[in-house]
């Protein structure tokens, strides 16, 4: 990975904290700034984007028109350089550029792919603008500022770069604009442009029911309860049950394999654990099948990557379950993995499978 | 001079960074090298009337740590640093 982030990369940089008015926002039907859409981009996308994925700050319209506009100036020659010393990198191989764009009141998604060895510089450039009558200028001029940046950092000096440089509009000119889904109202764009972007990644393809009007109010309210309380509440899998038939990404995280489990692979199942080894056991939402809806169950275990120290710990969360739902629970070793899964028995009691 | 002398002679080093907004406005510090950006920040904020957590202060393209200083970040005197606010999107046609 390049060390210079790509656009303020959100998921990628460092911290960005909302202020307690951009999430005041989300009730309502105020506006959302730019810094709220990419501290939700980077809560729930930390991890689940491949390296040739860049996601750009919602800001990147300022980004660029910042740093084109120093180009041509002779005492910003220094930023320049160095800037064109961290940004070649991105020269080098094939990347794709996904950012929730915001321009002149309004959020809209680019997905560019680009790769400056090839003769035609761009693979694809895609538009998806949640706005029923869509202005074209709004993303044309992005893309165009876009096309300026690469050209003028990342390609600078490349045999290819001379077609950037003589068609200023050749990205533009390859845009296609792509059928999504709609907002009804008039501030919605930037939670629109985000469940594209969550999608995109997922490798869904976009169409203009994958998910309605609808699931972006939903999705509105609970971001709000939840950011207003708890500022690490979202996260993808929290965000997915808002999406039909929506998956999260798989994160590149080590796997809970290699952290020392609950189990190890070898012993028969249902056998007690060890109560003097060093135990962790992770419950992945997205290990876990849940055939029966249990409210009690969710919120005792289906935190994301809870873990448990030891199995006492384990034990005590288990007894409360038991204790409210009336349900009992048993750990079972998994076979051929260390993977820990809990397992509920009786009848109508919730079971979890791996996936 | 002694080595820790040139030390506290270096800390209190004071340089002038120029902090440039979209519109082309630039707004002059007087500071420390050891000064932490946080300070700058919070001070260019509440002049200008808003929160400096909606407001991305950058160098070479990259987003400045609040907790970083002139010497970390190797600020020489009269360098700049871009800063971009916070938009809002919604859009009624």
């Amino acid at each position: 990975m390049p060390t210079m982030l790509f656009v303020d990369d959100p998921v990628r940089g460092n911290p960005l904290r909302p202020t307690a008015d951009a999430i005041r926002a989300l009730d309502g039907e105020d506006w959302l700034s730019t810094i709220l859409i990419d501290h939700l981009l980077q809560t729930t996308l930390k991890g689940c984007v491949p390296d040739h994925v860049l996601i750009g700050s919602s800001d990147c319209y300022s980004y660029f028109s910042t740093y084109n506009d120093k180009l041509d100036k002779h005492d910003c020659a220094d930023t320049v350089q160095t800037m064109r010393g961290g940004l070649q990198a991105y020269a080098k191989s094939e990347f794709r550029y996904i950012s929730a764009a915001c321009h002149q009141g309004h959020f809209f998604v680019v997905d560019v792919t680009f790769d400056s060895r090839h003769p035609a510089i761009f693979k694809q450039v895609n538009v998806y603008d949640s706005l029923s009558i869509t202005s074209r200028r709004r993303a044309t001029a992005v893309l165009g500022r876009l096309q300026r940046f690469l050209s003028g950092f990342c390609f600078h000096g490349l045999d290819h770069n001379l077609l950037l440089l003589e068609k200023q509009d050749y990205v533009v000119q390859q845009a296609v604009f792509r059928n999504c889904p709609k907002q009804n109202n008039s501030h919605d764009c930037g939670l629109f442009a985000l469940a594209v972007i969550w999608h995109l990644l997922e490798g869904k393809e976009i169409h203009s029911s994958v998910f309605t009007q609808d699931h972006i109010g939903a999705l509105r309210e609970a971001l709000y309860r939840g950011l207003s309380s708890n500022a690490e509440w979202a996260t993808l899998e929290n965000v997915s049950s808002f999406f039909p038939a929506f998956l999260p990404p798989v994160r590149n995280e080590p796997s809970p394999e290699q952290d020392g489990a609950l189990v190890h692979d070898t012993g028969p199942e249902d056998e007690e654990p060890k109560e003097d080894e060093e135990v962790v056991a992770e419950t992945h939402p997205e290990n876990f099948t849940h055939n029966v809806e249990d409210e009690i169950f969710e919120r005792k275990f289906s935190e994301p990557s809870q873990v448990f120290q030891t199995v006492e710990e384990l034990m005590v969360v288990i007894n409360d379950y038991q204790e409210a739902s009336g349900n009992s629970l048993a750990i079972r070793r998994s076979r051929g993995s260390s993977r820990a899964f809990a397992n509920a028995t009786g009848g109508s009691t919730p079971e979890m499978n791996p996936r | 001079m002694s080595d820790n002398e040139k030390a506290a002679d270096e800390g209190n080093e004071t340089i002038t960074i120029r902090i440039r907004d979209q519109t082309g406005e630039e707004t002059f510090f007087k500071i420390k090298k050891t000064t932490k950006m946080q300070k700058v920040f919070e001070t260019y904020a509440s002049r200008k009337g808003i929160q400096s957590s909606s407001i991305r202060f950058m160098l070479d393209g990259e987003r400045i740590l609040p907790d970083a200083t002139p010497k970390m970040l190797e600020m020489d005197d009269q360098d700049q640093i871009d800063c971009m606010l916070e938009q809002t999107g919604g859009r009624s046609f």
